[in-house]
């Protein structure tokens, strides 16, 4: 029996260890096209292939590709006199932090990366920022939301993508317009990230003038909502804001709407951006909520809609577009995805950025292409982008308020915000919410 | 921002506070009944309840359009052949011939049981991978309306009917299986074997029925349970909320007393009426879920058996 058991344990071990590395093997690959006479700008991104973020990571990392693959075929970009061509170098973290660390010193050091594309999360870039930091490498962070990571004093890590403190600007700016007697209850996730995300939009209500008469948390796992949403409606709420992740938002919204709240604007985090909302919920409470979005496929910003002070750079939205699915026909990392998501359009600008940097500076040393950041003021597929030149965290890009509308008998996420590339107006007291 | 401490607040939050309560309850009755009589301490609980509320959706909008108000009926059916399954794949080469519960056995049990949670857990997951289910299910917005409202507008409160519904039958299956254990003569021989096997075996009733007998009700009634919480929930089905349910069952089960379904509605009650009462004096949720279980040590330390224990 024990000399069974030794054996089996035996056994388990080496598949184990033969699972690890051929998972280690797997990890490696490369993207992008360098030629002999051109030189070769490396860049080195950890990325989840495999883990709980693996969605996410492929988008994102064919959303980067995408990008450079379309600098690529338009020449490849010139620095003091030279062509250079893109590389994206990548390995697997599995969506391990511990994992992250040694891939960025590892790209570093024997692949010897120039620029880093951060990996996907919040939580990993934080992990990741330290080596970049030490080794004064640029790294771009285009799917760490946390204002956290930027409040540490780091110089060589920047963001592309709009912070978490900023994520209901826009829904609040929508307030602002269309409900003149808006009084607002915030009901949040007890969780790090809602928490920074409502004191960042209690500060822009703030601003705005708009009236907060209920603010509550509530823990993760939370699935009766009747409490809080008894205690919003006695203080006279009619706009809802706040939310967490996919279960507690239908929760709170399919009790919200049993319980006859009557509310003029909802906008709550992740949930209404699932397909399957409606789905959870019935279509008849989905119709009217709103979430904020980094980005959506239909939001159209295009080189004819250039804000002033701001350039356009990079690949178009139906460029990117084409090269992403080119990627999704032919490149073994990207096949299976069905549509591009904001995480691949959020890389795909990061490496915008990155790469006219690199232009205005005219030089691949690490420190002058961070200089070079602190100007810039692009317009791209993805937004408006700028940085703060001390911190490095965005303060140029808008969230898109994508909410469910039936137009024409369909049931449809729509962008309603900001204006300039909305599809449609936005639905303000949603008549199924008033019935 | 603490709301301003209303009469109308605390009102509402008890009404809420009550259904909830009754309905965690019902939703630990199944466990109790199982580790209160045949000391199996029964990991597969919250997994055996997704599978009754997955009962219900499936059949809700996959197949036949059953209304979610009839699914107790096919939950009923379903969870007698997963009891069945449980008891031949799990329990029976472990506790079929024992006549006393050991710790090994009750250890061997915590495994087994454990096994059939993930086994179920697979099923499901491979469900969702082949896209026959989403991974996050729900009853499309399903929900009962009467006078064209769809809540119930007691005392200045609002009680959404679907709550109400799924608490009230919840608290029916529990008080139907109690008089089902004291009325009939195989209740008596459950309740018996939780005493002694081989007194039992002596009467002329085969223990091994008897054990048997035991896991299908206690499975039924989770997937009975997880039938209304379809109903009470009216939304939002997934895999996860079985992590949420196994722990407070367990909570719920000790503070009642092991084997007492009246002690685990008592339990429920205590858990949801005390987490919403401290929600509406504090304004602080995280506050209320500490207070709930400060509680729960209270009554331990007075009574260890739990409230109704023997």
């Amino acid at each position: 029996m024990s000399r069974n058991a030794a054996l089996a344990a035996i056994i388990i071990i080496i598949i184990i260890i033969a699972g690890a590395a051929w998972a280690l093997m797997r990890g490696g690959g490369g993207g992008g096209g360098g030629g002999e006479q051109v030189g070769t700008i490396t860049i080195g991104m950890s990325i989840s292939l495999t883990g709980k973020f693996q969605d996410e990571g492929h988008q994102a990392l064919c959303g980067a590709l995408a990008a450079v693959n379309w600098y690529n075929k338009h020449g490849g970009i010139t620095v003091g006199g030279k062509t250079y061509k893109l590389k994206l170098i990548y390995y697997d973290d599995q969506s391990q932090r511990d994992r992250v660390q040694s891939v960025y010193t590892k790209l570093i050091t024997s692949d010897h990366a120039q620029f880093l594309l951060a990996p996907y999360s919040s939580g990993l870039t934080s992990a990741a920022a330290s080596i970049a930091e030490q080794y004064k490498i640029v790294m771009i962070s285009h799917g760490g939301a946390s204002d956290a990571i930027f409040e540490k004093g780091y110089h060589y890590i920047v963001q592309v993508l709009t912070p978490a403190s900023k994520y209901f600007a826009s829904s609040l700016e929508i307030v602002k317009e269309n409900v003149p007697d808006a009084k607002i209850a915030f009901i949040w996730e007890s969780s790090e990230f809602s928490k920074s995300v409502i004191k960042g939009a209690a500060q822009k209500a703030q601003e705005l003038g708009l009236q907060v008469v209920y603010n509550q948390s509530y823990p993760k796992g939370t699935t009766d909502f009747t409490p809080y949403v008894q205690q919003a409606m006695q203080a006279g709420a009619n706009v809802l804001i706040g939310g967490g992740h996919f279960d507690d938002g239908q929760h709170l919204i399919s009790t919200a709407k049993n319980l006859g709240w009557k509310l003029k604007f909802i906008s709550i985090l992740v949930a209404p951006a699932q397909p399957n909302f409606p789905d959870a919920v019935g279509e008849d409470a989905a119709i009217g909520v709103a979430a904020p979005a980094q980005w959506a496929p239909s939001v159209n910003y295009s080189p004819d809609n250039v804000p002033s002070g701001y350039t356009w750079a990079g690949p178009t939205t139906d460029e990117w577009l084409s090269e992403f699915q080119n990627l999704t026909k032919n490149y073994k990392d990207c096949q299976g995805i069905e549509a591009p998501a904001y995480q691949a359009a959020e890389a795909g600008a990061s490496i915008v950025f990155l790469v006219e940097a690199i232009k205005k500076a005219n030089s691949l040393d690490s420190t002058a292409v961070r200089d070079a950041m602190n100007d810039l003021a692009l317009y791209t597929f993805f937004g408006k982008l700028k940085i703060d030149p001390q911190t490095g965290k965005q303060v140029a890009h808008e969230m898109v308020v994508i909410q469910w509308q039936k137009i024409n008998g369909e049931l449809k996420l729509v962008v309603v915000y900001p204006p300039e590339v909305a599809e449609a107006q936005p639905l303000i007291a949603p008549p199924n919410w008033w019935s | 921002m603490a709301v301003e401490l209303s009469s109308q607040l605390l009102v509402s939050n008890t009404l809420s506070g009550l259904v909830y309560g009754l309905m965690l309850g019902a939703l630990a009755s199944g466990l109790t009944l199982i580790w209160g009589v045949m000391k199996v301490v029964n990991l597969s609980h919250g997994y055996l309840v997704v599978t009754g509320m997955l009962t219900s959706v499936i059949f809700y909008k996959y197949i036949l359009n059953v209304s979610p108000t009839l699914s107790p009926a096919l939950a009923f059916v379903i969870g007698a052949l997963v009891g069945i399954a449980f008891y031949y794949s799990s329990l029976h080469l472990i506790i079929g011939k024992a006549e006393t519960m050991t710790l090994k056995i009750e250890m061997s049990s915590l495994m087994s049981t454990f096994g059939f949670g993930i086994l179920i857990l697979g099923i499901i997951t491979f469900a969702v991978n082949r896209g026959w289910i989403l991974s996050n299910e729900g009853l499309s917005g399903w929900t009962l309306s009467i006078h064209g409202k769809t809540y119930l507008e007691v005392a200045g409160t609002h009680l959404e009917y679907t709550k109400l519904l799924g608490a009230g039958l919840g608290v029916v299956l529990v008080l139907v299986t109690e008089l089902f254990l004291r009325k009939t003569v195989w209740g008596l021989a459950i309740r018996a074997v939780a005493e002694d096997s081989r007194a039992v075996a002596l009467t002329g009733y085969d223990p091994v029925k008897v054990k048997l007998l035991t896991t299908i009700i206690s499975t039924i009634m989770a997937l009975i349970a997880g039938a209304l919480y379809a109903i009470y929930l009216s939304s939002g089905i997934s895999v996860g909320l079985e992590s949420q349910i196994a722990p407070l069952s367990f909570v719920i089960v000790v503070l009642g007393g092991l084997g007492s379904l009246i002690g685990t509605l008592i339990g429920g009650l205590i858990i949801g009426l005390t987490y919403n009462i401290t929600l509406a004096l504090t304004g602080h949720s995280e506050i209320s879920l500490s207070v709930a279980f400060a509680i729960l040590l209270i009554i331990l330390i007075v009574r260890p058996k739990g409230l109704f224990g023997r």
